[in-house]
């Protein structure tokens, strides 16, 4: 499972999703997806609960410029874990 | 929901593509170059899949309105996209978003988003949804 580490540049909240741009420790960017509903339908709680804490996450180290590290799957943008050092 | 454009064709016949097996990616990334030429844009744009940890799958050059495409990775792409197989076929023949695949978690994303984007907006297949 692919691991990126960097700080947050910028957090982009939609209806349907939120993704982060990411300045790794390469001097590289990549833009990954802290949630993304595929359909209308609205989550469940437990989901919900998560992508705000991701989004917390993702703030803190946007605003405080900390370091963060994503996890996720080869192929995809859809994060699976935030570490915030 | 919003509805996001698909990208023309980039094979020649897409409805005889009926398994992976099938699609050429060599030909996908000459047809993109073809389709990209005479563009402003300078670039690389490179797509890397997922069962390939060599390098990219191909690699597109875009210098004075002349693209290349080569098999190599050479250093670091203004944007690169990295998928399955299958993701790129979809996307390859005109069947899926980049957008939509991008959002159903399904592609990865790397470097010049804007020139990514302008890139796919040459890209979208007319008479369709235009928003990328």
């Amino acid at each position: 499972m692919p691991t990126i580490e960097g700080a947050i540049r910028s957090i982009n909240l939609f209806e349907t999703f939120c993704c982060v741009k990411v300045l790794k420790t390469d001097d590289s960017t990549q833009f990954l997806l802290l949630w993304s509903y595929g359909s209308a339908q609205e989550d469940n709680a437990r989901n919900r609960l998560l992508h705000g804490m991701y989004l917390s996450l993702a703030r803190d180290s946007f605003l405080n410029n900390r370091t963060v590290t994503l996890t996720h799957n080869d192929g995809s943008s859809l994060v699976t874990s935030i570490v915030v050092e | 929901m919003k509805r996001y454009a698909k990208l023309v064709p980039l094979v020649r016949n897409p409805a005889a593509v009926k398994s992976l097996r099938d699609l050429n990616l060599d030909e996908a990334g000459k047809a993109l170059a073809k389709s990209l030429d005479q563009g402003r844009d300078e670039g690389s744009f490179e797509v890397h899949t997922v069962d390939n940890k060599t390098g990219a799958a191909w690699r597109l050059d875009m210098r004075s309105g002349k693209s290349a495409v080569s098999k190599e990775a050479a250093g670091k792409a203004h944007f690169a996209i990295k998928a399955s197989r299958a993701t790129l076929a979809e996307m390859a023949k005109g069947d899926l978003s980049p957008v939509d695949a991008y959002l159903a978690g399904r592609l990865e994303v790397h470097g010049d988003l804007d020139f990514g984007m302008r890139l796919f907006a040459r890209l979208a297949a007319r008479g369709g949804d235009k928003e990328l």
